[in-house]
């Protein structure tokens, strides 16, 4: 059955070389190099690095959200899925309804005015300032580290895919090339250099999705005959559920509504803000910025398996092959060569935002739990860069493992950070009852739970039935120990609250 | 201020429970179908509190609740369980089905409940209730100064 490993993109690309193509792409990776060189003279400390000085605007915060929230997944695999599975595959992106505002809602005002307060820049500082917990804190950040490894590698492998297929390099030197482009500006202008690149490249992405959503349809002949056609060949493929029925689809709903609520890259943003008062219409542009870039994930999927149903097109070998089969035979080239360049830009924003997350993680969020003092420290920005460095090569090293190992490493990522990070901050930051033993027992039980059953299921050990996803499980069961164990030990709630602390939760 | 949120968290705990039980029953031996059809009613339902529970807890001022932010916690519900029940108590999807916006009617309806319906209430009631209960532009400048305040 489809579990978090459907967002993985491992397998091979067809080769989409040429000439405009692959001009194209060497303009957009000299393109982005060109945004980090520019930002990287703007870096000068580690707060610049981490949370870009505190200095972003509303417009390219609510587009490097939604360009950093968006991998190669909603280009490639996506559509895949959706090809493969119908409806069931939307129920994935379906909760962005409800998570586009909730991010704000729940985590974005609270976080903002805390990171100013006490000049956080992490995730776990968050967890750790609420908590007045150094062990909550460096827990958090162990999971994000365990979790992230994983993800950077299977997107490092996923950008030398995309190279490889449009340059034609190879596998192994595709993956060094993304990867060096990506490092050059992560390291040099960290997360400032990450926002600017991220806003060129959602601007990429959604121009993109948008452009072939409207040749998905005219292609298949409108939205109503791509139905009746598919209607005719299976009619659940489009009933409301898909063809992998209403468990799955309200597994992926439940992990992906309440689960963007943990994502580490997209929560941390919210220190970028440089007005906290901003915030008032960042749902409305992230949703419009979201909407946007998603069109593709749908039309093509629902388009090619048309195209199969009226005998036009052979049915696919693997479903991954369904937007580049799509853009080479029903794009104008030049099209095409957009949304290649859009595909490496989706990975290569996630990849610089867990890099910036995972350099912090180091640097700043495992000393601070064996209680050194960072923030002050004159190498902070030189020790920032050199693990950003080791990320990168430590990822792109283990992207050329055996495909199982990384597919094993990145699966349980996105399932990881939610039933660690749910928990102690979306809920801990709204909930003066919640309790620092309520915290570290859910990042514990769900950093145990999901490595112990990816592990067991990865050996074969466990097989779980359709519609029952390990994130899901992990997910409700860390909540629920998060909830019970602080109210098991309520009488130290109010304790554990610093006066400023308070005063963020209560406006 | 334990006090005040405790709704919230009873919701949340409730939609907690629920999932929980709907995947239990997918996990316990016996009948397959008759588990996975409670199975999907228990995520369709303890999921759309989760949420509606998270938006309230979030939303809770110690003045209580602002009215804005209540309906659209509450019509986040309505149409998000709404959408997911209509699809679940639909009949099996036919080859001829009537289609509604160019899709089966029932996805239709669905998508429209529970994407369109939250995807345009929730930011456009947050920006509406910004200024007013969200953040009040008094209330960050209070806060600001009270850091500001050596004994604060």
């Amino acid at each position: 059955m489809p579990e978090l490993s459907a967002l993985l993109q491992v397998a091979a690309i067809p080769a989409v070389r040429q000439p405009v193509i692959i001009i194209v792409g060497v303009a957009y990776f000299v393109a982005c190099s060109a945004i980090g060189w520019w930002a990287a003279r703007r870096t000068k400390t580690a707060d610049d690095f981490f949370v870009a000085g505190r200095s972003i605007g509303l417009v390219p915060f609510a587009i490097a959200a939604m360009a950093a929230t968006l991998s190669g997944f909603s280009f490639i695999g996506g559509p895949g899925l959706v090809y493969a599975i119908g409806m069931t595959a939307v129920f994935i992106i379906l909760p962005a309804a409800i998570t586009n505002t909730a991010g704000a809602w729940v985590l974005g005002k609270r976080m903002r005015l805390l990171g100013e307060l006490r000049r956080l820049v992490t995730v776990p500082d968050a967890i750790g300032a609420r908590f007045r917990s150094p062990g909550a804190q460096g827990l958090s950040a162990i999971a994000i580290l365990v979790g992230i490894i994983g993800y950077i590698a299977t997107n490092v492998l996923a950008l030398g895919l995309v190279v490889d297929a449009l340059f034609g390099v190879g596998l192994v030197p595709g993956i060094w090339i993304g990867t060096g482009i990506t490092l050059a500006y992560s390291a040099s202008g960290g997360i400032l250099a990450g926002i600017y690149t991220d806003v060129f490249q959602g601007l990429l992405m959604a121009i993109a999705s948008s452009i072939v959503f409207v040749f998905a349809l005219d292609s298949g002949g409108g939205l109503a005959a791509i139905t009746r056609t598919l209607q005719a060949l299976d009619p659940v493929f489009l009933g409301p559920w898909g063809t992998r029925g209403a468990m799955v689809a309200l597994s992926f709903f439940f992990v992906f509504a309440v689960g963007s609520l943990g994502q580490p890259h997209i929560a941390h943003k919210y220190y970028m803000l440089k007005d906290v008062r901003r915030l008032k219409w960042y749902p409305l542009l992230m949703t419009i910025s979201m909407i946007l870039a998603q069109l593709l994930f749908v039309s093509v999927g629902i388009a090619m398996k048309a195209f199969v149903a009226r005998g036009e097109m052979a049915p696919l070998t693997r479903a991954d092959d369904a937007t580049p089969l799509f853009l080479l035979e029903h794009v104008p080239v030049f099209v095409s060569a957009l949304v290649f360049a859009g595909v490496a830009a989706a990975i290569m924003s996630t990849v610089n935002s867990f890099l910036s997350v995972g350099a912090a993680a180091i640097t700043h969020d495992l000393p601070r739990a064996w209680g050194a003092a960072t923030a002050a420290r004159p190498d902070a920005l030189r020790n920032a860069r050199l693990w950003t460095a080791v990320l990168s090569v430590l990822a792109a090293v283990l992207a050329q493992a055996s495909g199982t190992l990384v597919a094993f490493l990145g699966i349980f990522g996105y399932g990881l950070f939610a039933c660690t990070l749910v928990p102690s901050l979306a809920l801990g930051l709204n909930w003066q009852g919640a309790t620092r033993e309520g915290a570290i027992s859910s990042i514990v039980v769900g950093l145990v739970m999901t490595l112990g059953l990816e592990t067991a299921a990865w050996l074969k050990l466990v097989s779980l039935p359709v519609g029952v996803t390990i994130s899901g499980l992990s997910l409700v069961l860390s909540m629920l120990v998060f909830v019970g164990v602080s109210y098991l030990t309520r009488s130290g709630a109010a304790g554990q609250l610093d006066t400023d602390v308070k005063a963020v939760m209560e406006v | 201020m334990i006090r005040l949120t405790r709704s919230p968290i009873t919701l949340l705990f409730a939609g907690l429970v629920i999932v929980a039980a709907g995947y239990v029953a997918i996990l316990l031996p016996g009948d397959g179908s008759t588990a996975r059809e409670l199975g999907a009613w228990a995520l369709a339902l303890g999921a759309s509190l989760v949420l509606t529970g998270m938006l309230a807890l979030a939303a809770a001022r110690p003045a209580g609740t602002p009215r804005m932010m209540r309906a659209a916690t509450w019509l986040t519900f309505l149409a998000t369980f709404g959408g997911l029940a209509y699809a679940l108590a639909a009949p099996a999807p036919v080859t001829d089905g009537p289609l509604l916006l160019g899709l089966p009617r029932v996805t239709a309806i669905m998508l429209l409940l529970t994407g369109l319906v939250p995807l345009i209430a929730l930011p456009l009631a947050y920006a509406h209730a910004f200024d007013r209960d969200v953040l009040p532009r008094e209330d960050v400048s209070r806060l600001m100064d009270a850091e500001r305040q050596p004994d604060a």
